[in-house]
């Protein structure tokens, strides 16, 4: 096996975790990066080389929104903000997350 | 808005969209920057802002259609820039296209084959000293009729 690649993303979870953070509040892309960094206690690093191109397609594919607002610093920021579409897609991800999650653990716990 | 009518609107609205493209990333890079991380590795760590604000870009353009726009506009530009040799090309292509023209015509009716007989399908010619009639070939195929007719 490769060099362990501490703080990447499994492949093809990241729209996940961007929907599953903007189910708590909608979220600029600075705040989301933030956010799942901070819950993972560091263990996930987002970059932003991923994350703007990832935003950009939900909004296109309609399970997030985008709206201009002011953040905390009186400065002017995208917020995402999830979708009807958003949250019935994150509900379907959700579950097929658990059930590979759940497959894994299994095969990783025979002795 | 489905996703067409959302691009449709971004390739009318460019400018705003490279706007707010590079303000969402100057946003980021702020605040990071504000995190306490100095300016040159804030900037460092974010990459080619370039290349970031250009990848997006693309999720929203019609990138092939848009490329072949500016490949005719290129294209004008330079026809209008270089008359003489449009010239050239133009009478070129203009006696090329005459002359395959003419012997094509002049072949075609030359060697054309078209009798004025009805059911030419059917028609055989006989050989002398042969003891089978073969079916004549005629621009529409060989006849699979062996019966002769005559005219």
């Amino acid at each position: 096996m490769g060099k362990p690649n501490r703080g990447e993303l499994v492949q093809g979870t990241l729209d996940m975790l961007i929907l599953k953070t903007l189910a708590r509040a909608p979220m600029h892309g600075w705040g989301i990066a933030q956010s799942i960094q901070q819950t993972s206690e560091e263990v996930l690093r987002v970059e932003e080389g991923s994350l703007y191109p990832a935003l950009h397609r939900l909004e296109l594919d309609g399970l997030i929104d985008a709206e201009w607002g002011q953040s905390e610093n009186k400065r002017r920021a995208k917020y995402y903000r999830l979708t009807a579409r958003g949250r019935k897609a994150l509900a379907e991800e959700t579950d097929h997350w658990q059930q590979l999650a759940r497959a894994i653990a299994r095969i990783m716990e025979t002795a | 808005m489905n996703k067409f009518a959302k691009r449709l609107r971004a390739l009318f609205h460019r400018r705003q969209l490279d706007r707010d493209l590079e303000d969402e990333l100057a946003f980021h890079v702020a605040m990071n920057e504000q995190q306490g991380a100095d300016a040159a590795s804030a900037r460092q760590r974010f990459g080619n802002a370039t290349a970031l604000q250009e990848k997006c870009r693309e999720l929203w353009a019609f990138t092939a259609v848009e490329a072949w726009w500016q490949d005719i506009r290129f294209a004008t530009r330079t026809i209008r820039n270089n008359p003489l040799v449009t010239a050239t090309a133009v009478v070129a292509l203009g006696l090329g296209i005459g002359a395959n023209t003419t012997v094509f015509t002049v072949v075609s009716s030359a060697l054309r084959f078209d009798m004025a007989v009805d059911h030419i399908e059917r028609l055989v010619a006989l050989h002398p000293g042969e003891g089978m009639a073969t079916p004549m070939r005629t621009r529409r195929g060989r006849s699979t009729s062996s019966t002769c007719v005559t005219k």
